[in-house]
């Protein structure tokens, strides 16, 4: 009874530094510059396939398709200059046939001598509208459109959360741990009293005095003293288990997988390259014909968000929140200097002073451009799936490990490429036969394990 | 053949010196006072540092060490707001430009990453240079991150702003009258229109050298090593003050009379590549080069035959020369055998010949000019009709203005690329301060400058619009490759705003092109013309057919100027002064990476001295061994009442009675406190007739408190005990014998005996007992090829390397301790036939003709080994051997072989062992002793130690730290590159688009990299030669670096 009573309390005991030094570790693994959590309990779900309301033309065409395909690099349908005037009320401030016209061949209608024509033309420093390709048709349905854009811009969430909960929710966790660290301390000392008052009993019983010990303290003492044994087997146990669990920390040390800082600008590539499947090369277009990807010089931002400006009120959902589409663009602006009413830069722009995410040691030599041209890879092979970040974090965990596994299952991209050409001519049989086993030409077979293809 | 002839690197090995022997048996062959520091007692009983203390530090840092360890450093990301077309990050990009110096040309290919020039290296374009350069031009793009230079406008010695400055300077150039600009040589056409509009408004073309108008204003041109005498003689000559242009690569005769025409004489960059190519043994023929001279030159160790004169003998030899080639009155000398043997090659190859003198005497160089008269070398291997413009300076010119300048007739002096206060000392600095207005256009604070009113700094060359018009008809044009760093404006931009021309030189520069070379370009449109030049970076135009259709005839008075010659008196000791690869005229005298590269012959650094002939130091009793703790004898040398101190040091080969000593030194370079160093200028003689080079001279011992300590790489790095390390012969034995005479194979006793009981020799892989890597003939193979005949010991390699691979600059002090980083040497060795007279090679019996002309076996015969020895130049970097002894005695595997054959180094897995130095037989690894980028005792002289010298780095390469091994990897950052780029384009690497940072800049393309598997490349052909062998390749380790057998055109 009493060594029943006895080995419950040890395994307890047992039980609670194990998990003790698993959150000790826990807490170890966890990073200097760990990211705010957000709470994202639950995610506005809303249809993004919101009102689409046609043009009311009548005729069956897409005004809305039509404008955005003509005349949204230049225009909005709001009140707002971009390239042109912002389009709203047009239709009430000149009549139909002269904007016929002018959608037409706006410099026909000039050279007849139209005074609204000539201003405009003077008002937008000369800049040449294009003549559009569009047919009367076409134009009536534009107009319609603009005349009623619908109400879907006005206050919707553009893009919305897929409401996936982006990380662990780590809080709750932290609550279940305390919960039930409470409890086993209750059971510990519901257990001891019961075992203290147990034994007590048993000498009553027996009829004799009880000189146990009758603290929690006492009775641990007594445990150590009475199993010697177990308690060394318990020491060492421990004290291997935390040698190893040493040197596997030590082995994550300047391992920053899933390292996912917050950005001075809201930037979402979800938004970007997965809903707007924007190309990774558009922006990063330095990956490949170059050894770094390059991060975007903000002319490139410039090229879209000249005229996406964000001054209609939308809003967006990054890592679970709601932002204004305004806020964020305006800080692009700032950078630059830029002034959207009068389309004009300043002379004080300041740099945007992102955070480096992925950060290789100053030896490694990384190439992009051997991956991405030569190697023929996808970014997602090491980014991971970007285009479902709102914040980028780091996918991989960059360990050279991590590099030369690659190295050894990824095959060569042979195909077509006279430089292979000529190193296959050069292989003997033998040779070819040996790394041709497996089917497949790997990194590895072709020096891609050595030292200085990375370090020099 | 080869094996006759014994190899010293200098006269410690020669002469078994106790301490060389000692030494070269270690690895690192520096001293260390380990017994010295625990003998001391008492500085030991009175350290600090107790025990307690120790183990304190000691926990305290393994504690420190282990929490940084945990930091995770948030780094930031900044990209471009706007970012510039043609920059990608992470790309390089390269810009043709052009080199100018003041007295070295050379157009140019600049190198930039991210906007910052990183490297330079020769156009191949031009058909000038063909590319090549030296190491003044390679080192020059650290001088642009030097943080001395000037960062704003000066007056009175105060920081100022140019707005200020400008109104000054016009204020006081307003009332002036006489108005001079004083500047080096200028060949920039555009440059001398600037000047002319401040100096003589726009009235006509330049004469040559000076332009004087009514207001008494001109121009002078003044050079720091003055060629006046060459352009008086020609003017007399031929009635026209040039420079001729000569073409080496026709001349198969050549006799230099004390001219470095290799090295630092005329356009020596225009033809050091020619003369390479009559070097070739393969070719139909191989010059032949004779080399009188004082002092070893870069273009004496390269002669067939190098005859030690001294300076004033050079009058007499080609006094001489003209008498044996036919002219009457000849002088008589002590070389007469010599001088005959030279006189009969001449004759043998008229019109195909060319005479130099090194002399600054007019008689002598129109003696010289009547010799190449006589030979018939006008219009064939020299042209005074395409003339060289890199030197105008005439020396009565400049005595001129010295005089009106002391008479008060000069009311404003503007100088520009000259420090004359440096090189003319106090005649100068007297006359400056008589005049009322001068400005000086220095880059970094100089004596002129400091002299002057105003300084307003000059861009350096890679931030600056510059064309050049080096030799008629041939132009190119420089660009900028970087902003200016400092608030500093280009002196042409300074004289035009001066002049009240608005333009920017740029502007102005494109207005010259377009109004008077474009025309003449056959170009149709000018935006194309000019938009492929600056592509290119050079262009030639064919000068116009006009007035100079007649032939120019030599019309100088021979006899007269034979009998002036014959009058030069000698002196029992006499003075030439020099100048040496590293610092030129004082161009690189601030450039650490130029002190620290090994002068070609004396293998110093960091220092400047006398060198003298070992015998006669010998007798005077100096030390003539170097050694890291070998004193130095230091000398005071006085010549026209001029004293300077320096330390003697023993050259061999050096012409008995005479010292010489390098010019340009005496400048203090990087944070250094004390000049490196003494100026020689002073010493220099100018009388009326000219400046002389040469002087007599008395030296005085000189007694100092300390040792005077030299750092010289010479017996540093020893190859030991092999015999096999040079090869060489003569061209008699490679042309008629076979390769086995010249260049057996290996072999070896293999210990199995034939059937008279001989042991047979077999080859040597019969004895590996390596067997070959599964891939050593696949894929690649990467190696090189040097041809020791064409490799002129120049070391533009060195500091190429230097550049590309961030080596670490060290300072003389740990240079001396045997610790140079430089991945790549060059080996000089001295060589002295060790036969005697009459059995010169067994089976090529000497005939007497092969004896006389055979100078050096005939000299040195009868005089010390060390008098006049023939010498070697040899590359020596990593050989990545197939079988390196490196590798296998590594214990943690840094260092390994890659399939690609290179000798790979993991710098970061390096625990710093040495064993593989220690097993290298080559003795090419380094070990980095300290954190030379930030450790403070290398403040002084690292670069790297500032952010600003940093911007040099390549970033494609690492930094290394303290306690790593380092050596070359064969640029392996290149071959990566090369390969990816051909990976990209989908094809093969064509041969010779990889080049390693040594091979580019090699002046001659004595290095060939390449493919050894690529059966169709440069490589493969010269593996394949006769020529071709390995160093000690008996040791068995298969390296991949191959070296042409050194062939002198000598008989037998």
């Amino acid at each position: 009874m009493n060594k029943i009573t006895n080995l419950t309390k040890a395994n307890t005991l047992f039980k609670v530094s194990l998990f003790c030094f698993s959150f000790l570790f826990f807490q170890i693994n966890s990073y200097s510059q760990e990211e705010a959590v957000t709470e994202n309990p639950e995610v506005v779900e809303e249809n993004a396939e919101v009102a689409e309301e046609k043009a009311e033309a009548g005729n069956g065409l897409d005004g809305k398709k039509l404008f955005k395909a003509n005349c949204a690099a230049c225009h909005n349908v709001g009140t707002k200059k971009t390239v042109g005037p912002g389009l709203a009320g047009i239709n009430d401030k000149r009549s139909r046939e002269w904007l016929g016209k002018w959608i037409k061949n706006n410099a026909e209608l000039r050279e007849s001598g139209d005074a609204d024509a000539v201003a405009i033309f003077e008002e937008y420093n000369k800049s040449i509208m294009p003549p559009q390709p569009v047919n009367d048709e076409e134009i009536d349905a534009i107009l319609a459109y603009i005349q009623n854009p619908g109400t879907e811009e006005a206050a919707v969430v553009e893009e919305v959360g897929s409401g996936e909960v982006v990380e662990e929710d780590n809080s709750k966790l932290k609550c279940i741990f305390g919960a039930v660290i409470i409890l086993l301390i209750v059971l510990i000392i519901t257990l001891n009293k019961t075992g203290v008052f147990m034994r007590e009993m048993e000498a009553k019983n027996e009829g004799r005095e009880y000189d146990g010990p009758t603290s929690l303290w006492g009775n641990f003492m007594k445990l150590m003293g009475d199993n010697k044994g177990i308690v060394a087997a318990i020491v060492i146990v421990l004290f291997f288990g935390g040698l190893v669990g040493l040197m596997d920390g030590a082995f994550e040390i300047g391992v920053h997988q899933g390292y996912k800082p917050e950005q001075p600008i809201k930037f979402s590539h979800k938004i970007h390259a997965g809903d707007d499947q924007i190309d990774c090369n558009y922006c990063h277009s330095s990956a490949r014909h170059s050894k770094t990807s390059g991060i975007p010089s903000l002319n490139v931002c410039m090229n879209c968000h000249k005229a996406i400006d964000g001054s209609d009120g939308k809003t967006f959902m990054y890592n679970g929140a709601e932002y204004s589409m305004v806020e964020e663009i305006q800080k692009i602006y700032d950078h630059l200097d830029y002034d959207p009413e009068t389309q004009e830069y300043g002379d004080n722009p300041t740099p945007v002073k992102w955070i480096k995410i992925h950060n290789l040691p100053d030896h490694v030599y990384y190439s992009h451009e051997q991956h991405v041209t030569a190697g023929k890879q996808k970014c997602q092979t090491c980014h991971g799936p970007v285009e479902e970040m709102d914040i980028v974090e780091q996918h991989s965990p960059l360990t050279m490990k991590w590099c030369i596994d690659c190295h050894k299952e990824t095959a060569v991209s042979t195909d077509g490429n006279g430089y292979y050409d000529d190193m296959h001519k050069r292989m003997t049989p033998e040779f070819r036969e040996k790394v041709m086993k497996d089917g497949m030409l790997t990194v590895d077979e072709i020096g891609g394990w050595e030292c200085a293809k990375c370090h020099y | 053949m080869a094996n006759s002839k014994k190899y010293w690197k200098g006269l410690e090995q020669l002469d078994n010196q106790s301490d060389f022997v000692e030494t070269s048996n270690n690895e690192f062959a520096e001293h260390l006072p380990v017994t010295e520091f625990l003998e001391d007692k008492e500085n030991l009983e009175d350290a600090s540092t107790t025990r307690r203390d120790f183990l304190k530090y000691l926990g305290f840092g393994v504690a420190a060490a282990s929490l940084a360890a945990c930091e995770t450093p948030v780094t930031k990301a900044i990209p471009y707001l706007n970012k510039p077309e043609e920059v990608t990050p992470g790309e390089a990009n390269y810009y043709a430009s052009t080199y100018y110096d003041g007295s070295d040309y050379a157009p140019i290919l600049v190198k930039t990453r991210e906007g910052r020039p990183i490297f330079i290296s020769g156009n191949k374009e031009s058909a000038l240079t063909k590319g090549a350069i030296n190491a003044r031009v390679n080192a020059s793009v650290l001088s642009l991150y030097d943080g001395n230079r000037l960062k704003a406008p000066m007056m009175g010695g105060k920081e100022t702003d140019w707005d200020t400055i400008d109104a000054a300077v016009a204020k006081d150039l307003k009332t002036a009258k006489n108005i001079k600009v004083l500047t080096s040589s200028i060949i920039s056409p555009s440059a001398k229109s600037a000047i002319e509009q401040l100096v003589g408004g726009n009235t006509e073309e330049a004469v040559e050298g000076e332009e004087v108008v009514d207001n008494g204003s001109a121009h002078i041109t003044y050079d720091s090593i003055s060629y006046s005498g060459i352009l008086e003689a020609n003017n007399e000559s031929f009635g026209k003050e040039v420079i001729p242009t000569y073409s080496f690569e026709k001349a198969k005769t050549i006799v230099s009379v004390g001219a470095d025409f290799m090295g630092n004489w005329l356009d020596a960059l225009q033809y050091v590549n020619d003369y390479a190519q009559t070097r070739k043994p393969d070719n139909k023929w191989m010059s032949k080069h004779f080399q009188f001279e004082a002092s070893m030159s870069l273009s004496g160790t390269n002669a067939d035959v190098r005859i030690p004169a001294k300076p004033s003998e050079y009058g007499a030899i080609i006094s001489s020369l003209y008498g044996k080639l036919g002219g009457s009155g000849g002088a008589k000398t002590a070389y007469d055998k010599q001088i005959a043997a030279a006189a009969k090659e001449l004759k043998a190859s008229k019109g195909e010949s060319i005479v130099v003198c090194g002399s600054n005497d007019k008689n002598v160089q129109v003696l010289v000019n009547a010799i190449n008269e006589m030979l018939g070398n006008y219009g064939k291997t020299i042209d005074v009709k395409t003339t060289s413009n890199s030197k105008q300076g005439v020396d009565s010119r400049m005595a001129e203005l010295v005089a009106d300048m002391n008479a008060g007739k000069v009311d404003a002096l503007l100088i520009d690329g000259v420090d004359p206060v440096y090189t003319m000392g106090d005649s100068f600095a007297k006359a400056l301060k008589k005049v009322k207005t001068t400005v000086s256009f220095a880059t970094k604070m100089n004596d002129t400058a400091t002299a002057c009113k105003y300084v307003c700094p000059s861009n350096h060359g890679l931030e600056s619009w510059s064309d050049a018009m080096p030799v008629t008809g041939s132009y190119s044009l420089g660009q900028p490759t970087i902003s200016p760093l400092f608030d500093t404006r280009q002196t042409e931009e300074s004289l035009l705003k001066w002049a009240g021309n608005d333009l920017s030189y740029h502007d102005y520069i494109k207005k010259y092109w377009e109004e008077n070379i474009f025309p003449q370009s056959g170009a149709t449109f000018f935006g194309d013309f000019w938009n492929k030049t600056l592509h290119d970076g050079v262009v030639e135009v064919a000068a116009a057919e006009t007035e100079e259709a007649e032939t120019i005839v030599f019309s100088g008075d021979a006899s007269k100027a034979n009998s002036a010659v014959k009058k030069i008196k000698g002196g029992t000791l006499e003075l030439e002064l020099t100048q040496n690869m590293a610092v030129g005229a004082g161009v690189g005298a601030d450039n650490p990476w130029l002190q620290e590269m090994p002068d070609p012959i004396t293998k110093i650094t960091w220092d400047n001295y006398a060198t003298m002939n070992p015998s006669e130091m010998k007798e005077k009793g100096y030390n003539v061994y170097f050694g890291q703790e070998e004193s130095m004898n230091v000398i005071a040398v006085t010549a026209n009442n001029q004293k300077i101190q320096v330390p003697v040091v023993a050259q061999p080969g050096q012409a008995r009675g005479t010292i010489s000593v390098a010019l340009g030194y005496g400048k203090v370079v990087g944070n250094m406190e004390t000049p490196t160093g003494a100026n020689a200028y002073p010493l220099v003689a100018s009388t009326k007739s000219g400046v002389s080079y040469y002087a007599d001279a008395t030296i005085a011992d000189v007694e100092l408190d300390e040792a005077y300590h030299i750092a010289c790489t010479q017996t540093q790095q020893t190859v030991m005990g092999r015999d096999s390390v040079v090869r060489e012969t003569t061209l008699d034995v490679y042309k008629k014998g076979s390769k086995e005479d010249y260049n057996p194979a290996f072999t070896l006793l293999s210990g199995d005996t034939d059937e008279h009981g001989h042991q047979i020799k077999k080859e040597l892989k019969e004895f590996d007992l390596w067997g070959d890597q599964p891939v050593k003939n696949i894929g690649h193979r990467w190696g090189m090829s040097i041809d020791m005949n064409t490799c002129t010991g120049c070391s533009a390699c060195v500091t190429s390397c230097v550049a590309e691979n961030n080596i670490a600059v060290i300072g003389k002090d740990e240079v001396r301790r045997g610790r140079i980083m430089h991945w790549m040497r060059i080996d000089r060795y001295y060589s002295s036939e060790h036969q005697p007279l009459g059995d010169v090679g067994g089976t090529h019996t000497a005939t007497k003709e092969a004896l006389d002309l055979n100078g050096i076996s005939t000299y040195t015969a009868m005089e010390n080994a060390a008098d006049n020895p023939s010498v070697v130049h040899q590359p020596m970097m990593c050989q990545h051997c197939n079988h390196a002894g490196c590798e296998t005695v590594c214990p943690v595997a840094a260092t390994t072989h890659s399939n690609e054959g290179l000798n790979m180094m993991a710098y970061n897995r390096c625990i710093g062992t040495r064993y593989c130095a220690n097993n290298c037989a080559y003795k090419v690894r380094r070990f980095n002793w300290f954190n030379y980028i930030a450790y403070h005792k290398f403040t002084e002289v690292n670069p790297s130690q500032d952010d600003l010298g940093r911007m040099v780095l390549n970033p494609d390469v690492v930094v290394r730290s303290r306690g790593v091994m380092e050596k070359c990897s064969l640029c392996v950052q290149r071959i990566q590159e090369g390969k990816l780029d051909a990976k990209k384009a989908g094809s093969k690497v064509e041969d010779g688009n990889i080049q390693t940072a040594c091979s580019i800049a090699c002046p001659t393309n004595a290095i060939t990299f390449g493919d050894h598997n690529d059966e169709g490349s440069k490589l493969a052909e010269a593996r394949n030669q006769d020529r071709a062998y390995r160093i000690i390749e008996e040791v068995g380790q298969d390296g991949n670096i191959y070296y042409q057998t050194k062939v002198r055109n000598l008989k037998a």
